[in-house]
């Protein structure tokens, strides 16, 4: 992942840390922070996986984050652990 | 390249705990954090920082890369790096076919480590790594010149496959000893293979010399291209910058490129040692500063073109700020001899790293099957352990990353306790140009790190 260049415009938005590492595994995906070696599995597949990054690649608001969660039956939860964690900031 | 410091400041259950700010040219700056981050902002954003009114987003942002911290969340996650080696160096043999000059190996140990011992050694690790469930390591074959006991390092490869042990080993050689057929073996045995060279024949041969006392370059120019035959993504080299070559960095860099077609490299400074054959060899601190600036042009120069290559020192710092990963055992948190690596000797004696084998400096040793207890108690008395620290780290922006730099080098320069100033005044160029570099051209500066 790359540093992001925040600005005025993109502050608000919800990007992948650059600190983060993800692959995918039999489990799902599996979102990994090497600073603090926390990681999180979620149960995407690889397509939604893809899906997910090209999204945060410049930003995501976050109720659009949460929406494309819940499009997946998945809850708020996820995102705000990912968030916890450091590999969403 | 100019440098600021933001103090910190409270605000309510936010704390910013202070940054170092580098200003780039289109209104971006980098933040570089005590703990090693980096964070970059607009000006915009930097102003509500340095006015001490960010508004939430930024905090989180802050927060997220341990510029700050409030109630709760995960800035003491963000630890040094406790005691788990993952790097395992170990010492085949003290005999070489070399005499260089600035080598801080004693010449008159010739000793080969034993087969059974080389045995006890492995089975060491094995139990380690089985026993803490690690998932790689990394292995160095160490000399003398690791070459000349090739049979110990087959013998290796065969026991970490047949124990189910996931290592990837690399070695460094004076390239004197290689051949086709070694060549062969050491790619089939998937070894990564650096050798050591310093500069075109001239230059190499003042140094690198045979027992009796003639130039080497010839026999190794031999050695990289029966690698080359078999390594065609390429192979490392090492090369020990002194005063005899540190004025002449682009005519080796040219003669690696262009004549040797290789493209990485990593570029040792010498330091003064109590073995070195000859005195004086040390350049100055400007010449240091000289060469890894003039690296540095060359490889931004190099970018996206075919004589493209890169050098590992500015590598691994341009990672430090960019990644904060921390991978480099060396130069990433500092040095993390006897934490994340060590190194075995022929006696089943274990230290810190393959520079060091004074007895005062032995953390533990084979006979006793518990490796982290005894660095662990190794750490409260040992002098490699102490904390290299000047007045000038005070407020040295790149302080989380060099730490004082290497504890071997000054304990051969018997300076225990204090910092390796070359180790400081190559920091203190190289950082400066990286950030530099990010602010001013953030995609050549990814570019660099994917060479």
């Amino acid at each position: 992942m790359k540093q992001i260049f925040y600005n005025e415009g993109n502050i608000s938005k919800i990007f992948i840390s650059p600190y983060a590492s993800i692959s995918q595994t039999s489990q799902g995906a599996v979102f990994f922070n090497t600073l603090t070696d926390n990681s999180v599995c979620i149960p995407f597949s690889s397509a939604e996986l893809d899906t997910l990054v090209r999204r945060l690649e410049n930003g995501n608001d976050y109720e659009e984050l949460v929406q494309f969660f819940h499009e997946r039956n998945l809850s708020e939860e996820w995102v705000i652990k990912l968030m916890q964690v450091g590999i969403l900031e | 390249m100019i440098y600021e410091k933001i103090e910190p400041f409270t605000d309510g259950k936010f704390s910013f705990h202070g940054a170092y700010k580098v200003a780039g040219y289109d209104g971006y700056n980098l933040l570089i954090s005590r703990k090693g981050t980096s964070v970059i902002l607009s000006g915009g954003l930097l102003a509500r920082l340095e006015q001490r009114v960010p508004d939430d987003d930024l905090k989180f942002v802050l927060v997220q890369h341990f510029f700050a911290e409030v109630e709760n969340c995960n800035y003491d996650k963000l630890h040094d790096a406790g005691i788990m080696p993952t790097y395992f160096i170990l010492d085949l043999t003290k005999a070489c076919n070399f005499s260089c000059s600035y080598c801080f190996r004693d010449d008159k140990q010739t000793d080969v480590t034993p087969k059974e011992r080389l045995k006890k050694n492995l089975e060491y690790i094995r139990n380690f790594y089985h026993g803490n469930n690690l998932r790689r390591i990394v292995v160095q074959p160490w000399g003398g010149e690791p070459l000349i006991a090739f049979d110990m390092i087959e013998f290796m490869m065969k026991f970490f496959r047949s124990n189910d042990i996931n290592a990837k080993v690399e070695m460094e050689t004076n390239g004197s000893l290689v051949t086709d057929g070694i060549a062969k073996k050491l790619k089939d045995m998937g070894i990564s293979v650096g050798v050591s060279i310093d500069g075109p024949e001239k230059l190499h041969d003042s140094q690198r010399k045979f027992l009796n006392g003639t130039g080497t370059y010839r026999q190794v120019i031999n050695g990289i291209r029966s690698l080359q035959k078999y390594y065609v993504h390429g192979i490392g080299t090492i090369s020990v910058i002194t005063k005899n070559n540190a004025l002449y960095v682009k005519e080796m860099i040219d003669d690696f490129v262009c004549n040797l077609n290789l493209k990485y490299f990593k570029f040792n400074v010498v330091r003064e040692n109590p073995f070195s054959r000859e005195e004086n060899l040390c350049p100055s601190v400007d010449e240091v500063q000289a060469v890894y600036r003039t690296l540095f042009d060359l490889i931004c120069a190099s970018v996206g073109t075919e004589n493209e290559f890169i050098e590992d020192t500015i590598r691994s710092r341009l990672a430090n700020v960019l990644l904060s990963t921390g991978k480099n055992c060396c130069n990433s948190r500092g040095c993390t001899g006897g934490l994340s690596i060590i190194s075995f000797d022929k006696n089943g004696d274990i230290f810190p790293c393959e520079m060091t084998d004074f007895v005062d400096e032995r953390i533990a040793t084979v006979n006793n099957p518990d490796l982290i207890g005894q660095i662990a108690e190794s750490r409260q008395n040992n002098k490699y352990f102490l904390e290299k620290y000047c007045e000038n780290c005070k407020d040295c922006p790149w302080w989380s990353y060099c730490r004082g730099g290497c504890s071997s080098r000054v304990k051969y320069m018997g300076k225990c306790g204090q910092i390796d100033e070359i180790e400081c005044s190559i920091n203190r160029i190289i950082y400066p140009l990286v950030c530099d570099l990010i602010v001013r051209d953030r995609e050549k500066a990814y570019k660099i790190l994917e060479i």
